[in-house]
């Protein structure tokens, strides 16, 4: 059988598919916790949530993590630390594709973070269809759809799924479960068709990027900035769970009297040393600040990357005080009026 | 090659240039990284103390003399007060050179006009002296704004060119802002090159060839709207006066994200679309100045 | 070596305890640090000049004054370890004058132990440093004196606890439970520990410097449901009258 861009995985094989990811690396998927989802190691097909919402954390976890210890102090040198692991991240939806595309542009530019590229690298990224709730925009902002940044998708049908093969790699994985596929009828289109018909007007938020970027830039001095820092409480939950958020900071630890590590954390443009110098000038030194340069971050329009907001929710979802994304910029863009 | 990775330099020389700057010459240990080791004037590396952290700093020497290079440090965070506990012969790591630095190659057989406040001396010097080195430039000026006598950097180096810059086409003017005996016999000495006031009142009288200088600024972040108004005034093209800007860098590689500036219609990491900047990109990027 | 003196106050005790509970890492600071008096670990106590100083509890009683200004006068840095220390904690959050207080537990307005109305270190001497936490995280504590020894000022945390919760990947309380949490406006540094078990910051780390925002996790507390008293006595715990909204 030749393999095509699209092939179909019929229901009853799904299971056996699942399993033969192994055989590519440790698998990561979407597994419910609480009230929440995050990726995490599965054994089984039973363990995954298929038909998730979000994660809390992004899957950009998996290429720079939230604690990513980067070297260690021997004997007065550095040394590295890089263990590269082989995984499948199982189940990653849309606009998490394009979320690490955007990082990609930053850590993958020159200079590479060796870190970064390793892992990416050495992992597997197996897409899956979704379901819009009320959080999602990603429809506004085309991130609703992967063309590229996959090794397979799967799109969900009524009897099994629609495998578009993204890469060589996704390709090299089909061939080799060649038995459990079958090829695409017209009516697997229709029915493809169909779940992205219902899709597409599932969505209940849209974001008007209408020349937004000129818009914002325009309203800098625009009173709902006001308005929100009263209620922003500067925690920085929206920059930890944004899949474009990508400021970290760096720490010295000892681990014992004469060896140290230096590690990365993820950081948060809501803290206050994020725009202090030596010598104490703040280049951000109130939340109205901080937050308008949120928004001026996710808003910018990079020609070959696109926003650097994907419309995922997260940020809504977790937001503490419920600010709505979306809301802050048709606000802002209403008082321009 | 990992870029997080830092190199070994030996603390070849410690110099205390005022009570809160020092100037630390330094080489690296590896002679083979000695050697490829090459940078543009406004450039900057970062100093790495192992198991205590980084931080950017701007290198104050100029390219032309190799072998070593040099670091003006103050004292004012607890990265840099170990930094001053630090003396001859110690080892610390450096990565870098980092940033866009000066276009010296564009700014041949031009008039140089470098306005530097305070610390902005730094990375102003390694313009001086490339400068002065090439001979590729026509007249120089360096107007110098300083808080007092105690504080001028590379005071040596200073008088010397106030003494005998004119020799080599380089113009030296000092403003001082707290009066003291030693700069009233500056003042005195090489009147009307020294005088106190603030930085601007050093354009006084000045006329330069518009369509021939390039101005090169660095300063405290207020000094620069004032300077460039200034330049400005005499009808300097905001494409020809360029500024080296302070944030807090990181990485120095344009990933960690601490010295991003700019809004929706313009976004710039200063550590790799800059630090050095032309007013012109400023006027298109809100929050640069 | 650096001399190295440990002074209980009025505390739970635990503070210095968990000094202790370093174990093996102990001996990592027993390379650069002898210890000169730590009443919980030794008997042994020398009194003469220390390079840093330990001062755990609450100053409740004219000992615990002296005991502080002996710790603060012999010793080049200053550490008020714990969240008595830092900022008076439980005892420091009880309102009313002394002597009221005294006859209303005991009937009398004598006061023969000297007690002194609960204020934290902080409120008597200057601090080097000031690291907050009922209890602590020992392993900030571990940092700071070996950096300290090493002749570099530790650095000082400037996020909230949610940071450290995220970075954890554990479960908003707040957000997904309507637990009352506290996390968004205390300075975070303790690997946010009570969320890991699914309960909401107390705040024991006292507000995040300048940057907390009461007024609006007020509101948030308000509209989960939870009356303004409440909030309030929540709100005063930890905070030495820091938070206003």
């Amino acid at each position: 059988m030749i393999i095509l861009r699209y092939v179909k995985l019929p229901s009853e094989n799904f299971e056996e598919f699942f399993n033969s990811l192994k055989r590519w690396g440790t698998v990561y998927a979407p597994v419910k916790q609480g009230n929440i989802y995050a990726f995490k190691r599965v054994d089984t097909l039973g363990e995954v949530s298929l038909n998730y919402t979000r994660t809390m954390l992004p899957p950009k976890k998996f290429f720079v993590r939230p604690k990513d210890t980067l070297l260690k102090l021997k004997n007065g040198r550095w040394e590295e630390i890089r263990e590269v692991k082989k995984i499948v991240l199982f189940g990653v939806h849309s606009c998490d594709i394009h979320g690490l595309q955007i990082l990609d542009k930053v850590y993958l530019n020159d200079p590479v973070d060796p870190y970064y590229k390793a892992r990416r690298e050495n992992t597997i990224i197996i897409g899956i269809s979704c379901m819009p709730d009320e959080y999602c925009f990603c429809k506004s902002l085309g991130t609703h759809f992967a063309m590229h940044g996959f090794d397979l998708f799967l799109h969900e049908l009524p009897d099994g799924w629609l495998v578009r093969v993204g890469s060589v790699k996704g390709h090299e994985i089909a061939w080799v479960n060649e038995s459990l596929f079958e090829d695409v009828t017209e009516e697997d289109l229709k029915h493809f068709k169909e779940f992205e018909e219902k899709r597409s007007a599932s969505f209940k938020k849209h974001l008007n990027k209408e020349g937004l970027a000129d818009m914002l830039d325009l309203a800098f001095d625009s009173p709902v900035w006001k308005r929100y820092e009263r209620i922003c409480l500067g925690c920085g939950n929206c920059n930890m769970v944004c899949p474009t958020c990508r400021c970290y900071e760096v720490c010295d630890y000892w681990i014992n009297a004469y060896e140290a590590v230096r590690v990365r954390r993820y950081d948060s443009c809501f803290m206050e040393t994020h725009g202090l110098v030596a010598g104490g000038h703040n280049f951000r030194p109130t939340r109205l600040d901080r937050f308008r340069h949120r928004y001026y971050c996710k808003s910018y329009f990079d020609p070959s990357a696109g926003f650097n907001c994907v419309g995922c929710g997260r940020c809504d979802e977790f937001c503490p005080a419920k600010i709505e994304h979306v809301k802050v910029l048709d606000e802002v863009r209403e008082a321009l009026k | 090659m990992n870029p997080f990775q830092t190199y070994d330099a030996r603390i070849l020389e410690v110099k205390e240039l005022t009570p809160r700057e020092k100037l630390f010459t330094l080489r690296f240990v590896d002679p083979e990284i000695n050697k490829e080791f090459t940078y543009k004037p406004g450039q900057f590396v970062i100093v790495d103390i192992r198991g205590f952290g980084e931080f950017p700093i701007s290198l104050c020497s100029s390219p032309t003399r190799t072998g070593y290079f040099q670091l003006c440090v103050r004292r004012v965070g607890r990265m840099t007060k170990y930094m001053h506990t630090l003396k001859e012969g110690d080892i610390i790591g450096i990565r870098g050179p980092y940033g866009n630095g000066f276009p010296m190659e564009e700014m041949e057989g031009s008039n140089l006009l470098l306005v530097a406040g305070g610390l902005g001396m730094a990375p102003l010097r390694s313009v001086l002296w490339y400068a002065l080195d090439s001979g590729k430039y026509e007249q120089i000026y360096l107007f110098y704004g300083t808080k007092s006598y105690e504080d001028i950097l590379f005071r040596d180096e200073i008088i010397h060119l106030l003494k005998h810059g004119e020799a080599m086409n380089c113009r030296v003017k000092l403003a001082y802002e707290v009066e003291s005996p030693s700069c009233i016999y500056l003042e005195k000495g090489f009147a009307p090159k020294v005088c106190k006031g603030v930085v601007t009142d050093l354009f006084r009288g000045e006329e330069f060839d518009v369509e021939n200088t390039y101005a090169l600024i660095c300063g405290p972040p207020v000094m620069y709207k004032f300077v460039i108004k200034e330049l400005l005034d005499r009808k300097l093209s905001p494409g020809r006066i360029y500024m080296t800007l302070e944030r807090r860098m990181r990485c120095g590689i344009g990933k960690c994200g601490h010295c991003i500036v700019g809004t929706s219609t313009s976004i710039k990491y200063i550590c790799k679309d800059g630090p050095v900047f032309t007013y012109w990109e400023a006027l298109s990027t809100r929050g640069l100045i | 070596m650096l001399k190295l003196g440990v002074f209980e106050l009025t505390d739970c005790g635990g503070c210095a305890l968990n000094i202790l509970f370093l174990y093996d890492k102990l001996f990592d600071l027993l390379k650069f640090y002898e210890i000169k008096e730590f009443h919980m670990a030794s008997s042994f106590k020398e009194h003469d000049h220390l390079d840093v100083a330990i001062v755990t509890g609450t100053v409740s009683s004219q000992r615990d004054l002296e005991v502080l200004k002996h710790a603060r006068n012999y010793s080049n840095y200053l550490i008020a370890l714990g969240t008595c220390a830092t900022h008076g904690s439980v005892q420091g959050a009880v309102e009313g004058k002394i002597r009221d207080k005294l006859e209303k537990v005991y009937g009398t307005r004598a006061n023969p132990m000297r007690a002194l109305d609960s204020k934290p270190v902080v409120e008597y001497v200057a601090v080097d440093f000031a690291l907050p936490g009922c209890p602590y995280d020992k392993m900030e504590l571990y940092q700071l004196l070996i950096d300290l020894a090493k002749g570099i000022e530790p650095v000082k945390k400037d996020y909230p606890v949610c940071i450290e919760c995220k970075l954890n990947e554990y479960e908003c309380v707040l957000v997904k439970k309507g637990v009352p949490c506290l996390g968004p406006i205390t300075l975070g540094g303790c690997n946010a520990v009570c969320i890991r078990s699914g309960l909401g910051c107390i705040g024991c780390r006292g507000p995040l410097p300048k940057e907390a925002n009461p007024t609006s996790e007020f509101e948030i507390l308000k509209e989960l449901g939870y009356d303004e008293e409440y909030i309030r006595k929540k709100f005063k715990t930890f905070a030495r009258g820091e938070l206003r909204w």
